[in-house]
């Protein structure tokens, strides 16, 4: 079943005089517990489209349709901040913890702005998510005190703690050395299977390409490839 | 409240830039509590002098000598036992009055002369009501006969020592020239400048007999209990002067105390001012704050609108910090402040060797200058400080919250 659709997508942005097209016609369907990849070379477009996905930006032509028929492009800027607020999960490079929180804070932060469920409940869900990445004993650290790919698993639990149907992943790998690179690809792959959570992260890096259940390849703002399965052939 | 603890928690990312904003906001109610106390205090000690040496908590005088009283004019007196005085002291239970003959004068030494006020005085019941006696320097309090007290600066001024006469030249209400030789029996030393300077205190029935005008005074005072009581007491008189149809009117210490009262309201005007550059203080380090953290913290502000955040509760997690940086700085004015104001009402400033007691300002107060409380200005300025904190930090959070997640996020 489809989660999402992407109708004819163009995103041109404006330097100076000089109209820059990074997105041009991108028209693709995203099936539920999907496990996404989109790779492509730098300035290809992938980091646009996953802002896109995830209404950080809005296109400027093209429809983005979720769930079967919410069309996006119709949403208020508090009713977007909602939709992601219940619906999305974020995995950036940077991880972009916030430093004066606790590990565990900072995966709390997520629900604690849902609001729905009861301290008792909040902190079980916390401390069993950062159990599931392997931060178990380490929840009362602040970010300094822990290691990149540490921080990339607090980024990951922050992401799906509050079980959303999608997670949008830019280049999650990328400052990561290749065994912790590894660790935290098992980890998304571990909680698409569990969870059945829809992950869609870009890379570069055909190491993190392995892991793909899907391939989309961008270049110049256009799909130049989309395969799955069987046709599966990973770049190296 | 997740929010709350976390603007908290960011009170203590940058200390030394919060404490610094801070401190500037406790360095601008500190001058504020000060100057403020400064001004109770000049207010209240200028109004006990003025009450205790001039006015008197209420005075009783014709309604035209009230016109002209700063001429001290010798016509629109009263008489020197008015029945309807005794009737106010009877019916409002008042026992300290007297009553006094004002003319103007110039004093001679023989070589120089010197424009004067001659204040005749009752000399037996002067002292209940007025604290003259109190200041007095040298030599001894005024008595029946030919005598005078005067002030220590005229007296320097003039060259005149304890037991030489003084001589006083003066128009009587005819306009004929008269003098009176009286001698000094006493200086006196007070905090109000003008009695120092210009007054000359010589018995009642002395000046009565020189300027021709027996039986005849230029006001009566009334000491009550306190100074609150003056209000309630001058309308009892008036309403008892107004069923006699009588020409006479009672005013009280605050309507005799204008010019200071005036004083008082500069001062508060002069308050304000200092209430403006607290906001300009406070303002300023807030908004400088705001926008650094805004710019350090842009990936954050991303990152939380990635996660849901909307605008209002990003700009609610700034103003909330700098409600705590308002809230720090006000708390630590307020005890700096407390201080300050302590030392001032119980050490004060000795004005007189500040000024050599030559200036006062304007104040009648020339030796040691007190601070007063005003709690209402403590409550005040602790929550003008943090308004003002909240309120400054308004517009620049809006500015970080309204920035673009995808730039911020990425920086660009």
């Amino acid at each position: 079943m489809s989660l999402l659709k992407l109708e004819n997508i163009k995103k041109i942005y404006q330097q100076g005089k000089i109209d820059v097209q990074a997105i041009r016609g991108i028209s693709l369907e995203i099936k539920k517990s999907e496990f996404t990849t989109i790779f492509g070379p730098s300035g290809s477009g992938k980091t646009t489209l996953l802002n896109l996905i995830g209404c950080l930006d809005k296109p400027t032509s093209g429809e983005i349709y979720y769930d079967g028929s919410k069309k996006l492009s119709t949403l208020s800027k508090n009713e977007l901040s909602d939709f992601r607020r219940y619906n999305l999960g974020f995995i950036f490079q940077g991880h972009n913890l916030i430093p004066v929180l606790t590990a565990f804070e900072n995966v709390e932060f997520a629900i604690r702005i849902i609001n729905e469920i009861s301290k008792k409940e909040r902190r079980k869900k916390v401390l069993d998510i950062l159990k599931s990445v392997g931060l178990e004993g380490l929840e009362e650290r602040r970010p300094n005190e822990l290691s990149g790919g540490q921080k990339q698993r607090v980024a990951i639990a922050r992401a799906l703690v509050k079980n959303p149907k999608l997670v949008l992943a830019d280049e999650p790998t990328a400052n990561l050395d290749s065994e912790t690179s590894e660790e935290v690809l098992d980890i998304m792959l571990k909680m698409n299977q569990k969870l059945g959570t829809t992950f869609i992260f870009s890379t570069h890096d055909p190491q993190v390409m392995r892991y793909a259940r899907r391939l989309i390849e961008i270049r110049d703002g256009k799909v130049t490839q989309d395969k799955q399965g069987e046709d599966l052939d990973v770049p190296h | 409240m997740f929010l709350t603890k976390m603007a908290l928690k960011n009170l203590a990312r940058n200390k030394k830039r919060t404490i610094i904003t801070a401190l500037v906001i406790s360095l601008g109610i500190v001058i504020f509590l000060v100057s403020d106390s400064l001004i109770v205090g000049m207010e209240e000690i200028s109004i006990d002098n003025n009450i205790n040496l001039l006015t008197s908590h209420l005075q009783i005088m014709d309604k035209n000598y009230w016109d002209n009283k700063e001429e001290l004019p010798l016509n629109n007196l009263l008489d020197d036992n008015l029945l309807v005085v005794n009737q106010i002291k009877e019916e409002l239970d008042i026992e300290k009055s007297t009553k006094r003959l004002y003319f103007p004068a110039n004093i001679n030494n023989g070589r120089e002369e010197y424009p004067i006020s001659v204040i005749g005085v009752e000399v037996n019941t002067d002292s209940e009501v007025f604290k003259l006696e109190q200041y007095l320097l040298e030599g001894q309090s005024l008595k029946n006969g030919n005598n005078a007290v005067i002030g220590k600066k005229l007296a320097n001024l003039m060259g005149f020592e304890l037991g030489e006469y003084i001589t006083l030249l003066f128009k009587t209400k005819e306009g004929t020239f008269n003098t009176i030789e009286a001698e000094l029996v006493g200086t006196l030393d007070t905090s109000h400048p003008e009695i120092n300077e210009y007054h000359v205190y010589i018995p009642l029935q002395d000046a009565q007999n020189a300027l021709g005008l027996d039986g005849k005074v230029s006001r009566y005072f009334f000491r009550l209990e306190g100074k609150e009581e003056s209000i309630p007491v001058t309308n009892e008189i008036n309403s008892i002067l107004n069923r006699k149809s009588s020409n006479i009117k009672a005013y009280n210490w605050e309507k005799l105390s204008e010019d200071i009262l005036a004083m008082t309201r500069q001062g508060n005007i002069e308050n304000l001012i200092m209430l403006i550059v607290i906001i300009i203080l406070a303002a300023v380090g807030v908004i400088n704050i705001v926008i650094l953290s805004v710019l350090e913290r842009l990936e954050e502000i991303g990152m939380m609108k990635a996660l849901g955040l909307k605008m209002r509760e990003i700009v609610y997690i700034f103003v909330i910090e700098s409600a705590g940086i308002g809230l720090l700085g006000s708390a630590v004015g307020i005890i700096i402040g407390f201080i300050g104001v302590y030392l001032l009402t119980n050490i004060g400033i000795d004005v007189g060797s500040i000024t050599g007691g030559e200036t006062t300002f304007g104040i009648p107060i020339i030796d040691r200058l007190y601070g007063g409380w005003r709690p209402n200005a403590f409550i005040f300025i602790f929550f003008f400080g943090i308004i003002t904190s909240v309120l400054a930090s308004i517009l620049p959070a809006r500015w970080g919250a309204k920035k673009d997640p995808v730039k911020a996020i990425y920086h660009k």
